[in-house]
């Protein structure tokens, strides 16, 4: 894993988290900055919708700010607010309920894409859609919290650390969940296949 | 010495590369002993090469119009909703004793102690189905 977050470095993000500590506004709009666009997807994989992924994005950067004094700036900021968003959008979906609803296929793409241009066999690109179709669809039909922890590993590309922190639970319960989470997918898969 | 069994745990963490160099090729070796656990792994790693294909798309440039400035006003505002709310508390309760103290019908002294016994009695069940509900999953009430 790389020693960076957004465009901001670990020592840059933990001075950064220091002065906004003591109140410094312009300290925190960096943070802001390194991390507004992948708690905004995070928030979107929750919340399905824009307005409701920016709203709680951005309240989860206030609650945060406002409870910064009891953050450990040795610790990495992102588990932390992932946590802070997570228990806003529950509370949220709990109160209001889910309101219109962006299917995975909008919100989510295939990265390997972006690689593969000059991929000049048309077969293998259209398997490869197909397979790719294939694991979006069965990852709409996972359970929540297998759902959300498949998102948080493989989309937002957290670590079992940070995993375990942001879902307040044992790094073994991460690996379960996973596994079965995973198996889970497979057979999904298998029974899209035609 | 008898080697342990392959664990769904230690299997997530050897396809994810969360594994040592040493605890890998120990990992391996078990996975050669067990074919069953062996055809699980190829699968479950097929799966995980498959998702970490997926990216969020990038959301559209107008989301972060004015996204820093509208953070920065709701931490302005939430300074303000506090001392304002916390003036109020100290008036409200100013009030209850004066009125309390000044008033010398037990109807009326009778009336601020249930009031506040009420207060108390919500304010603890609230409490309560907070705390309550705090180590229960969170999507339970969630709709799908």
């Amino acid at each position: 894993m790389n020693n960076r977050t957004g465009i901001l470095s670990r020592d840059e993000e933990k001075d950064c988290l220091v002065r906004a500590k003591q109140g410094n506004r312009k300290a925190y709009g960096q943070i802001v900055e390194a991390h507004r666009e992948r708690l905004y997807c995070a928030a979107l994989g929750i919340m399905r919708n824009h307005e409701d992924a920016r709203d709680m994005s951005q309240d989860a950067f206030v609650r945060a700010f406002n409870s910064l004094d009891r953050f450990d700036t040795d610790r990495p900021f992102y588990p932390w607010i992932y946590r802070i968003l997570r228990n806003l959008c529950m509370d949220s979906l709990k109160r209001h309920g889910p309101k219109r609803s962006i299917s995975l296929d909008a919100l989510v793409e295939d990265a390997g894409d972006r690689f593969a241009v000059e991929d000049s066999d048309v077969r293998d690109s259209l398997q490869r859609e197909q397979m790719i179709g294939h694991l979006r669809r069965a990852i709409e039909e996972l359970k929540p919290e297998f759902r959300e922890i498949v998102l948080m590993k493989h989309i937002d590309g957290m670590a079992y650390k940070d995993i375990a922190e942001a879902l307040d639970i044992p790094m073994g319960t991460v690996m379960s969940r996973l596994f079965h989470a995973r198996k889970a997918l497979a057979q999904l898969m298998e029974a899209h296949r035609p | 010495m008898a080697r342990s069994e392959p664990t769904p745990e230690r299997l997530m963490a050897w396809i994810d590369g969360e594994l040592s160099e040493a605890e890998a090729a120990e990992f391996e070796r078990l996975l050669e002993d067990h074919p069953e656990w062996r055809e699980e792994a190829a699968e479950l790693a097929a799966v995980a090469k498959a998702a970490d294909q997926l990216a969020f798309k990038a959301p559209p440039a107008e989301v972060w119009d004015e996204y820093w400035e509208e953070i920065d006003e709701r931490i302005s505002r939430r300074t303000g909703w506090l001392l304002m709310c916390l003036g109020g508390l100290f008036l409200v309760i100013f009030c209850f004793v004066k009125i309390f103290l000044l008033a010398e019908s037990p109807l009326i002294r009778s009336g601020l102690i249930l009031m506040v016994a009420g207060f108390a009695i919500l304010f603890l069940g609230v409490l309560r189905g907070h705390l309550l509900e705090l180590p229960k999953d969170r999507y339970r009430r969630v709709k799908r």
